[in-house]
């Protein structure tokens, strides 16, 4: 055997080592259990404790009680038995996320509770979240990196020793090897939860197309993103066009579907947040994303929810500049204004809109407008003068 | 469950400038009650002293660490430039918080608060906006508040002016136990002495 051939058996052997990695047996994993003070998963339990200790005193962390209450029974009724093994928080981020860690700390962002239309979309995804945990999806990944790095890690003493570039290059490739593995692993878990979602929500009557409703949502912003995509091969989630694909197909074989959304509890309890949460969103200044989830939400919003919707794409288009915005942040400010309950900033900010594009008149006469509505504007002092600029100052006290 | 990407600017900006403030050798000193010149744009006088780390188009002063109190200045911040200086507007980044010539100053305003969110701290609330007149100049300050993952909850105000289409700003925070009520008065008094270079 030349050297070649040795390296080439040595880089099979660590990539079958890879392959048998986390061959560890799991816990039973009854519900209101704890795993063993003497095992690897006590240690990370541990450790995962003390950072939801972090977790309890973040300023991210979204307090209401109200809200609390409904996700956390949400959560209840489609975890069952497991309920009291898990603690639910809601974190202020505008980005469509949930997260499962194996202590049994459940993080469910502002994002994706906007990005969700009735308790049976939420439902899916926290379903999908209960699947990680009672397939204990974290703790066999942590041991397959473990087992994975400790290979690679001997296999680079052997390398780093043996000194020639055959070696080194052959470590390089196995090295990509087994991330990939480690990647296709996570996605493969992902798959797994995406069943265990469907299957919990379905049971519990909710429609069962609801999912692939949600990830077809989720795909349209994904398309409209004017960023680099990751590659596929080191990708953490499966990519979203299967994930539709997989549960629409579920959905049409489901025997017993139910008919239930829950769509009217759902708004109420998050009503009281649906404008902050949209003043979020536009923060992360996605503009194209953003413009795909506005037009999602206006075809079920109403009331002062699709005026405060026209607002936000007024926003949009007005601080977008692109060409023709000028007109689109117009048109929506004015939709919004004619909805009962409209947001008076609409008026300061069509008014800004008008100063933008040199109509000092139009301008002025939203912004009195503004200060009509809200006379003890925080701002007030800045819009009069504004107001000055455009008018004169004779006219800025009228 | 996670679709879609988070940004990756968290605290790039602000991290980048402290580096580069920390690579810049040791802070010099600002004297009190003498007008001192910064960033060939503001000039103030502070009634305390203060050490200054002086980086390209901007400084950073503080009296205890920046932590603890912090006043940045940034100058001569571009049209389409990021204005904590991380990076340009581009085709495959077109979107963020990026300075514009001509914004008005509830969006530069706004412009502000979605950078401060981007640096990695909670809850970044502005209000009281307000124009400020510094000799011929109309400048705009509003109050900023945010709170760290730590528990620590931050006051401050931030002004800001554009000067030939470019964004200048002073921006000062501190903790709100303790330090902001302390030095709070000391920065009023700096920033009521400012002047702007023509």
């Amino acid at each position: 055997m030349n050297r070649r051939s040795r390296w080439l058996a040595l880089a099979a052997g660590v990539a079958l080592l890879c392959g048998c990695a986390s061959q560890q047996p799991l816990r039973e994993m009854a519900p209101g259990e704890r795993p063993a003070e003497d095992t690897d998963e006590a240690g990370l339990w541990l450790a995962l404790d003390q950072a939801e200790l972090s977790l309890q005193r973040s300023p991210l962390l979204v307090r209401d009680p109200a809200l609390n209450a409904y996700v956390r029974k949400l959560v209840c009724d489609i975890a069952g038995d497991y309920c009291k093994d898990i603690r639910v928080y809601v974190i202020r981020r505008p980005y469509f996320n949930a997260s499962m860690a194996p202590n049994g700390v459940m993080q469910v962002w502002t994002g994706a509770l906007l990005r969700s239309e009735n308790e049976a979309q939420i439902g899916f995804v926290l379903g999908h979240e209960i699947g990680h945990f009672t397939h204990q999806h974290s703790i066999k990944q942590w041991r397959r990196a473990k087992d994975i790095m400790n290979a690679l890690s001997l296999l680079q003493l052997v390398a780093a020793r043996s000194g020639t570039q055959d070696a080194r290059d052959i470590f390089d490739v196995t090295q990509l090897v087994a991330y990939a593995s480690l990647y296709k692993y996570g996605r493969d878990a992902e798959r797994e939860s995406d069943t265990e979602g469907f299957d919990r929500a379905a049971r519990l009557g909710y429609r069962a197309d609801q999912g692939a409703l949600l990830w077809q949502g989720l795909l349209a912003e994904d398309n409209a993103r004017d960023r680099t995509k990751p590659s596929g091969v080191f990708a953490t989630h499966p990519a979203t066009e299967e994930r539709m694909t997989t549960l629409r197909e579920a959905a049409e074989a489901f025997p017993d579907a139910g008919t239930r959304t829950g769509e009217a509890e759902f708004r109420a309890a998050t009503a009281p947040f649906f404008a902050g949460w949209l003043e979020d969103e536009m923060g992360r200044r996605h503009y194209p994303q953003t413009i795909v989830l506005l037009d999602r939400l206006q075809t079920r919003a109403s009331g002062t929810h699709l005026a405060w919707i026209e607002y936000y794409r007024g926003e949009l288009f007005r601080k977008r500049r692109a060409g023709g915005d000028d007109k689109r942040a117009i048109d929506a400010y004015q939709a919004a204004m004619r909805i009962p309950g409209y947001p008076p900033i609409a008026h300061r900010d069509l008014g800004f809109m008008y100063r933008g594009i040199q109509m000092p008149a139009q301008a002025a006469a939203e912004w009195r407008e503004y200060l009509r509505q809200v006379p003890d504007a925080a701002d007030r002092a800045t819009i009069e003068h504004y107001l000055a600029q455009a008018t004169g100052a004779d006219h800025a006290n009228h | 469950m996670r679709t879609t990407e988070t940004r990756p600017l968290h605290w790039i900006a602000l991290a980048a400038l402290l580096l580069i403030a920390g690579c810049g050798g040791p802070p010099g000193l600002v004297r009190p009650n003498q007008p001192t010149k910064v960033a060939r744009i503001f000039e103030v006088t502070a009634p305390n002293e203060w050490a200054r780390f002086r980086f390209y188009e901007g400084e950073l002063w503080t009296i205890d660490g920046s932590a603890l109190n912090r006043l940045l200045y940034l100058a001569n911040i571009r049209d389409k430039y990021h204005v904590f200086g991380a990076g340009r507007a581009s085709k495959r980044r077109p979107d963020g918080a990026f300075y514009r010539t001509g914004m008005d100053a509830p969006e530069i305003e706004a412009v502000l608060r979605d950078a401060i969110t981007e640096l990695g701290v909670a809850n970044v609330r502005t209000s009281n906006l307000h124009p400020v007149a510094i000799g011929a100049t109309t400048a705009f300050r509003f109050d900023v508040a945010f709170d760290l993952g730590n528990g620590l909850h931050y006051l401050g105000n931030l002004t800001f002016f554009e000067r030939k289409e470019k964004l200048n700003l002073i921006w000062f925070s501190a903790p709100a136990e303790f330090y902001h009520p302390r030095d709070a008065a000391h920065v009023d008094q700096l920033l009521a002495s400012l002047s702007i270079r023509k």
